[in-house]
């Protein structure tokens, strides 16, 4: 009987034990976030139905002077940016932007270095000198490698201080304000477009882009077109600014990259974890096979090197870089970058927490 | 020095529903079997052998009572560790050897043997040319030959064997007889249960009967087969039945042959040089025994079949004298003589006779 | 522990005779040489840049081929465990019953081994088929894509080792039955409800919300409470396969747990077992 009386006690009491043990890990699994990215690759409906809101000017005419053919009406952000195919543009769009968790992370951390140093921010004396605040009234911005930013939003309420800004019209709907002291140039046209000179003491990349958006030449073409606006990010990088933007030590691919590729299109999404789509495209063929085997080592080299390095937080986030196969003149290259990881770099860093620092994303396309 | 103890052992069989369904498997059994005996234990179907034999093994626990086997608990490994047994029926898988599942067993006992000897007792129970032929496909014969085998590993004290020669071929069974015999020559005891009562008897000297859970009959084979004071005697055609009568002889159910109850040698001289004295040829003598089946069926207050009609040709022991005749048992001063069953004995030669007398 | 381990040894001997393992053995090789020849991984420069099976491409991304390994490894992790798991429990079934067969477990009792060993013997063999199983196809896979790639790692092994406990865990209840009533069915319907009341188990802090707040949800953390976490552990089976990071104190824990529930399942099964007649 005492043996009867033992085995069960054993019982009873293992089984607690292993109640235990195993309920250790209950609380702990449910504080994972499992990562989220959503590779952008073509305009969701919302995406679709805000482009169309967004077409305001009229189409131009056809090239042979006849009614043949539909004519889309355009996005006249789209049309101020370079024709130029050796130029890059990116487009933020802010509205949508300001949501993301990675924009509630910069913001944050900007309120925080703010309230550290003790002064003014950038977005604040912006709104104290223009009387627009960019996180309300801005709803995108365009930046191109003509150095020229463009905004888009509500700018009835702008100031212009007449004791520092020269103003002028320029065009039809444009007026130039400009700074004699700090060489800085500035255009408003149509009410809702805010275009600013990155070049100092000339108003001709401001010029040039009113002139695009009041041209009627219907060859006119920007280098972005509304197919690509997609994502909360989203531009055409030229094969010169890319290969510059490659490490000393990817010099071939660089050169590669001018001779092969035509342009590439970049959309990003960042309503979760941020996703980075690059899309290169070229004539296809086997050259561009090559560069998408070149491109995909290149990123592994990086990775294995960083990986090498100590660079943890390098590697991992190269631990999210791929390159999808060449298919149709055009390869992607996809990036993921985790908020955790995000969270890690900058000048708010914060510590990796393990769970999710190499947790794998969890791919979805859009 | 008991080999095998019991008292009052009881087994009830529980139910699903407690009391209600349960099973009295035995009901107080008391025995008590010397070290050295060859015992069998005979007994209807249920009447208790194989749970008694389960509990000797530790294998069943008793509702009550005590047993001791070899001087200790049969719960105690160590004890076990001095028992071979032979289950009734031995499962083998297919995925074994003989080889190997001796050497499984071996190992399980402790014994560290080698592979020659595994070979060697294999061959001993006449497994030597399926050493390592899978089990999958023996016979019943076969099994019992490994299961035999498996038993002997490690010279136990006590063999407990459950019908060992169930489904084993004629010549097999007189191996494994042999086989037992030396075992008891070593010194062993045999516990042996078979429902081949032939097999009992030649095997055994001691006889257990159990019936309902008790043990209904117990003691020496001879003790409870024979009268050692009954003959029967077979006459040369011709002889005169009524002046035999005259002088004591009864008829029997088989021609030619006639019975006499003779309480000393002596008077069963008398008797039969009387008969010589009224014209009869004597051919043939022997003691007039029952045979188990017999014994069983007293014991359970039933008749045999087969008392009524004639059993096949058995061998037969006659002694003169004080010297008892006896089953399967080696004795000194005994012939060993082809011959009927010990119940329908068949008689002597009439040279033999008078060699014996 | 002689006639545990000779129980074991018996166990496996008996299972490598068995039509279901030798289909295992067989099914697993087949896959491992199948993959073998007719995989063909072409890496550069460290980047898995493309791959053929049986000749035809297949269209994969280009990256790390660690990190592309990592999908691989992920759901042949997932493969292994569940597919294991469900394996092992209709093939491990019968071992319980046919221990305790008429003619064998007598047998077997009247040796001299404590019962408990003849319980444990069987749980260990158990326990080291299903370690073997899994580290051998484990093994097999990931040598095969080591010596394709050339990044090599240990890790889907350790996956597979994951799978074989939380089997052996499981199987403890699976032998506790066939002991409570000889019969390879039962066995085989214990692992199956635990198999799934595991995976609810394991997702039990994200499942309750489904039930009423109070006695109905009470009820439910209370039985999943002593559960083992399945999928719990076939997620962390994954998660070890692909590399991703994990809290190994946690794991170590659960995975204890479980080789605890299965002993604790196996103590009832030798309290059933002390009890019983043969």
């Amino acid at each position: 009987m005492a043996r009867k009386g033992l085995w069960l006690g054993v019982f009873v009491a293992l089984l607690a034990l292993s109640a235990w043990l195993m309920s250790r890990g209950d609380k702990e699994k449910s504080t994972v976030r499992p990562p989220k990215v959503e590779f952008p690759r073509n305009a969701t409906p919302d995406e679709s139905v805000r482009n169309q809101k967004r077409r305001t000017l009229p189409p131009l005419p056809s090239p042979n002077n006849n009614d043949e053919g539909f004519r889309m009406r355009r996005d006249p952000m789209l049309v101020a940016l370079p024709v130029d195919k050796k130029r890059s543009a990116m487009v933020f769009e802010v509205e949508a932007l300001k949501e993301t968790p990675i924009a509630q992370i910069w913001l944050d951390c900007l309120l925080e270095r703010t309230d550290r140093q003790g002064d003014a921010s950038g977005l604040e004396r912006f709104k104290e000198r223009f009387g627009i605040d960019p996180l309300e009234d801005v709803e995108r911005v365009a930046v191109s490698s003509e150095r020229l930013a463009i905004m888009q939003g509500s700018f009835s309420g702008a100031t212009f201080d007449p004791s520092v800004w020269n103003k002028r019209t320029y065009g039809e709907k444009g007026v130039i304000y400009e700074n004699p002291e700090s060489g800085r140039t500035i255009a408003m046209w149509g009410g809702d477009m805010m275009l600013m000179s990155g070049v100092s003491d000339s108003a001709e990349a401001v010029e040039d882009a009113i002139d695009r958006l009041e041209s009627t030449d219907p060859n006119q073409k920007s280098i972005l077109n509304e197919t690509n606006a997609y994502g909360d990010i989203y531009g055409v990088l030229s094969p010169e600014d890319l290969a510059k933007m490659l490490p000393e030590e990817q010099d071939a691919l660089a050169e590669k990259v001018q001779q092969v590729v035509d342009g590439i299109s970049v959309h990003v999404d960042a309503s979760e974890d941020v996703a980075i789509v690059a899309d290169v495209n070229g004539p296809g063929g086997q050259d561009l096979e090559d560069l998408s085997r070149s491109f995909g080592a290149a990123l592994a080299a990086s990775r294995f090197k960083a990986k090498n390095d100590g660079n943890e937080e390098l590697a991992n986030l190269l631990d999210y870089a791929k390159v999808k196969q060449p298919a149709g003149g055009h390869f992607a290259l996809d990036v993921a970058l985790p908020i955790d990881v995000l969270k890690t770099l900058g000048p708010c860093r914060k510590s990796s927490p393990p769970s999710a620092a190499t947790a794998e994303p969890k791919n979805t396309s859009k | 020095m008991l080999a095998i103890e019991a008292a009052n052992v009881r087994k009830v069989y529980s139910g699903w529903f407690g009391r209600r369904g349960a099973q009295t498997a035995l009901a107080g059994l008391d025995i008590a079997i010397p070290r050295g005996t060859a015992f069998g234990l005979i007994g209807l179907n249920g009447a208790g052998k194989t749970t008694f034999i389960k509990i000797m093994l530790g294998v069943v626990r008793p509702t009550d009572g005590v047993v001791r086997v070899l001087g200790g608990n049969p719960e105690d490994p160590n004890v076990r560790r001095r028992i071979g047994y032979l289950p009734e029926r031995l499962f083998l898988t297919s995925a074994f050897t003989p080889r190997q599942f001796l050497g499984s067993v071996a190992r399980m006992k402790g014994l560290r043997l080698t592979e020659s000897v595994l070979i060697a007792q294999l061959e001993r129970v006449g497994l030597g040319p399926d050493t390592n032929r899978r089990n999958g496909g023996f016979s019943k014969g076969m099994r019992q030959r490994l299961g035999l085998a498996a038993a002997l590993l490690g010279s136990p004290d006590l063999l407990i064997l459950d019908e060992p020669t169930d489904g084993v071929d004629p010549l097999g069974r007189a191996e494994i007889r042999k086989i037992l015999a030396e075992e008891r020559a070593r010194g062993a005891t045999l516990f042996l249960n078979s429902h081949l009562l032939s097999e009992t008897e030649r095997v055994c000297d001691r006889i257990g009967i159990l019936a309902a859970g008790k043990l209904v009959r117990e003691g020496r084979l001879l003790d409870l087969c024979g009268s050692e004071t009954a003959y029967r005697a077979k006459f040369a055609p011709g002889f005169n039945a009524p002046a035999l009568h005259e002088i004591g002889f009864r008829n029997s159910e088989i021609e030619g042959e006639m019975r006499i109850i003779s309480p000393t040698p002596e008077a069963l001289n008398q008797a039969l040089d009387a008969a010589r004295s009224r014209g009869a040829l004597i051919i043939g003598l022997a003691r007039d025994l029952r045979d188990l089946e017999d014994v069983l069926a007293e014991a359970l207050g039933t008749q045999s079949p087969q008392s009524e009609s004639s059993s096949p040709p058995q061998p037969l022991n006659v002694h003169t004298g004080e010297t008892r005749s006896t089953v399967g048992q080696p004795a000194d001063s005994v012939h060993n003589i082809p011959s009927q069953s010990v119940h329908n004995e068949s008689l002597v030669n009439a040279s033999d006779l008078e060699a014996a007398l | 522990m002689r006639a545990t381990f000779t129980v074991a040894s018996d166990l496996l001997r008996e299972a490598a005779s068995r039509r279901w393992f030798l289909a295992l053995g067989i099914g697993i090789t087949t896959v491992l040489i199948v993959l073998g020849f007719a995989l063909r991984l072409e890496v550069v420069d460290g980047a898995l840049a493309a791959t053929r099976l049986f000749g035809r491409e297949v269209r994969t991304d280009i990256r790390s081929v660690d990190v592309a390994l990592r999908f691989v490894y992920r759901a042949a992790a997932y493969v292994l465990f569940y597919g294991g798991l469900a394996f092992g429990i209709v093939a491990c079934a019968d071992f319980g019953p046919s221990l305790l067969a008429p003619g064998r477990i007598e047998h077997l009792l009247s040796l001299p081994v404590k019962r408990y060993e003849l319980l444990l013997g069987t749980f260990l063999g158990v326990l080291i088929l299903s370690l073997i199983g899994a580290v051998y196809g484990a093994g097999g896979f990931t040598l095969i894509f080591a010596v394709k790639t050339g990044h090599f790692t240990l890790r889907p092994v350790a996956a597979a080792v994951l799978a074989g406990v939380t089997f052996a865990g499981i199987y403890g209840a699976m032998l506790t039955a066939a002991v409570a009533l000889r019969s390879a069915a039962l066995s085989a319907a214990v692992g199956v409800v635990l198999f799934v009341l595991g995976i609810i188990a394991g997702y039990r802090d994200r499942l309750d919300t489904f039930f009423e707040s109070g006695a109905a949800r009470e009820a439910f953390r209370a039985v999943t409470f002593v559960l083992p976490r399945v999928s719990a552990l076939a997620d962390a089976s994954a998660d070890i396969a692909a590399s991703a990071a994990i809290r190994y104190d946690v794991l170590a824990s659960q995975m204890v747990g479980l080789l605890v529930f299965g002993f604790a399942s196996l103590a009832l099964g030798i309290h059933l077992f002390e009890q019983k007649d043969y």
